[in-house]
């Protein structure tokens, strides 16, 4: 879907007025668009991914990874930018609460950057792990909005800060001219070619975020990857082998980290997720009520993952959402006693 | 106009709409003589009328040797076909209780009549205007599963979802499904499914399960089999080693649900000391032959 591709927008007063707004807005050709006070006042009809609600975030900006019961969470702090996506992955999480919802843009990152300076400073010798991608793309409407470019600017003297934009994306080159760039890292979720084409919607293709990384890196960004899901099918070690060769066009030294995840779901995004061939493999369900690969399997998975990579990148490489029983068995202990991984998982000991 | 009509002539006129009206109050009607005058209706160019309501009436009363009836006349200007459908599905005074293969009746006559029911009609029939759709969902199951959804044997989600299965392996299937409870039925109906849609089944290959399915005493376990191999195999590795080590020696070894978990859970009790120094032997000698047992299980080491 082109990021522009939206049958209505609707907008909160004070979202008018805008710099982020108002770029788009140009952008777009000044589209037609209403004013609402609140999204539930967007009509039934216009509840849906087409819709476009730009606002400014009048809660909490800053969150903690909620994190999943009885699994290790990496700490991760996260700001909601936007809100929905349309890239259409079959697998998305976001279906099973966000389906009837607008793609919604909080156009105001003022709050959020002032927040997370504020916790990089009372904190200057914890290393912030910060992220845009939990609820949505963090690039995919990013040139529309252009919201990422203030938080890199805004972060970019703070040492212990890594502001990290996750996305399928190739939407790079409209933050490629920032001068000074601190941490901030450009991460991209990859997967298995196959896996893409066929359940990652309209995402960019494996080489094209491989290619966006490779140009970002030249400009001065960190990297990182993020292999999540891993989907197991026929031939998925000779199918992720390839896209770990494909990786190895970007500079290994800017990786900053790269993260496993196999494919995990509620029962509740199950029942709305359509059939797809990769759900009739096996799954059980896990302490934190989500349905995983058997442990056995997952733990081989990862210990392959982990073995190819290591093979290539002296870069700290993650479990995303496990339990202390796969982080044993995959690195023979949890991620606070492994020195690669203790600045990644230690996060910030107070309320966001 | 009310007008009185003999028993033999509304005899021979046929019923407006092609489905039957509902006879539960009947007995009492007929009884108490609260039944309406009943509604015909005039197709015109002398084409002769049609009963709106009350053809099983008729049939009724014919039988108690009445001779005369009063009814009520309407051509086409006093009374729609809309209007006319509003009347039937009225007089049914029904408090819901409409059977699936009524409404798809009722679903398939308004499609095809474009007719379009008011809001608080088809809030009466289906619990809320959204759920008219359902009605369509249910008119795409096969056969089979229309007659498991009709008979309140399988929900209509379960059915849709599973509504792929050829319909000549659920007939197959029927007497298994039968013998299950409400819960079983649906599992079982869904793990067939996710089995054919795995294997890739065609038509013959599931009528194949499905016979194999027929020839166990316990269909539901064979199906987990075939549905989860992995586990099974687990499961299995479990019980030939743990399971048989422990049996029959009041030792209870319970691994972590669906191996998801490295802490395996021991029960026993004992009265005395020699009890105990037993118990204690099995539980060494299992603890000399668990490690390599445990790796496969819960690590999935060879």
């Amino acid at each position: 879907m082109a990021p522009n591709s939206f049958t209505k927008i609707y907008l909160t007063p004070e979202a008018e007025t805008l710099p982020a707004t108002q770029r788009a807005f140009r952008l777009l050709g000044y589209p037609a668009y209403r004013i609402v006070d609140a999204p539930t006042d967007i009509p039934q009809q216009d509840q849906n991914q087409s819709t476009l609600f730009i606002t400014s975030n009048r809660g909490q900006t800053v969150h903690k990874c909620p994190g999943s019961r009885g699994h290790l969470c990496c700490n991760y702090l996260t700001i909601d930018l936007y809100l929905g996506c349309s890239l259409g992955c079959t697998y998305c999480i976001m279906k099973s609460y966000l389906n009837f919802s607008p793609l919604t843009v909080y156009a105001d990152p003022a709050p959020s950057l002032k927040r997370i300076q504020a916790l990089a400073q009372k904190n200057p010798h914890r290393i912030l792990r910060v992220g845009t991608g939990e609820t949505g793309d963090s690039l995919l409407l990013d040139p529309l909005f252009d919201l990422s470019r203030p938080l890199i600017e805004g972060l970019a003297d703070f040492p212990n800060v890594y502001l990290e934009l996750k996305t399928k994306t190739t939407h790079v080159d409209h933050l490629l001219d920032i001068p000074k760039k601190g941490n901030a890292i450009m991460a991209f979720s990859l997967n298995a070619k196959e896996i893409q084409e066929q359940e990652e919607g309209t995402s960019a293709s494996i080489e094209e975020r491989v290619s966006a990384a490779v140009k970002a890196s030249e400009a001065g960004y960190n990297l990182a990857f993020h292999f999540d899901p891993i989907v197991r099918f026929p031939n998925w070690k000779e199918s992720y082998s390839d896209t770990i060769e494909l990786l190895k066009k970007v500079p290994a030294h800017r990786i900053r980290w790269i993260s496993l995840g196999t494919l995990r779901f509620t029962s509740a995004l199950r029942d709305r997720l359509e059939d797809r061939p990769y759900l009739f493999e096996e799954f059980v369900p896990c302490r934190d009520g989500k349905y995983r690969y058997l442990q056995p399997i997952r733990i081989q998975m990862y210990k392959w993952f982990l073995k190819e990579l290591s093979m290539w990148a002296d870069t700290p490489i993650y479990l995303c959402m496990e339990s202390v029983d796969v982080w044993k068995a995959v690195y023979g202990d949890t991620p606070m006693k492994l020195d690669a991984l203790r600045d990644i998982f230690i996060g910030i000991p107070c309320k966001t | 106009m009310v007008q009185s009509m003999s028993i033999g002539d509304l005899a021979s006129i046929p019923p407006l709409f092609p489905f039957q009206e509902s006879f539960c109050p009947l007995a009492d009607l007929l009884k108490k003589e609260l039944y309406p005058p009943l509604p015909l209706w005039e197709r015109g160019d002398r084409a002769g009328c049609t009963i709106v309501w009350g053809k099983r009436i008729v049939e009724r009363l014919s039988e108690l040797a009445i001779k005369e009836v009063l009814v009520r006349k309407f051509d086409p200007r006093e009374l729609t076909l809309t209007e006319a459908l509003i009347v039937w599905i009225g007089l049914e005074q029904r408090k819901g209780g409409w059977r699936w293969t009524e409404l798809a009746d009722l679903y398939q006559y308004v499609q095809e009549h474009r007719i379009s029911l008011p809001e608080p009609l088809l809030t009466s029939l289906v619990g809320s205007e959204g759920n008219w759709h359902r009605v369509e969902q249910f008119n795409q199951l096969s056969e089979p599963l229309q007659q498991l959804v009709s008979e309140e044997k399988l929900d209509l989600k379960t059915a849709l979802r599973v509504k792929s299965i050829p319909p000549h392996a659920i007939e197959l299937l029927k007497p298994v499904l039968e013998s299950l409870s409400y819960s079983e039925r649906r599992i079982l109906l869904r793990l067939f499914y996710e089995v054919v849609q795995r294997d890739h089944l065609e038509s013959p290959q599931s009528l194949d399960l499905a016979t194999r399915l027929l020839r166990t005493s316990k269909p539901l376990e064979e199906l987990y089999r075939i549905r989860y191999p992995s586990l099974h195999r687990l499961q299995e590795t479990y019980h030939e080693t743990v399971d048989t080590l422990v049996k029959g020696t009041g030792i209870k070894v319970t691994p972590p649900p669906y191996f998801e978990g490295t802490q395996f859970k021991v029960e026993f009790s004992f009265e005395k000391g020699n009890q105990l120094q037993r118990k204690a032997l099995t539980l060494q000698k299992l603890s000399e032959t668990i490690d390599p047992v445990i790796e496969t299980l819960v690590y999935g080491t060879e």
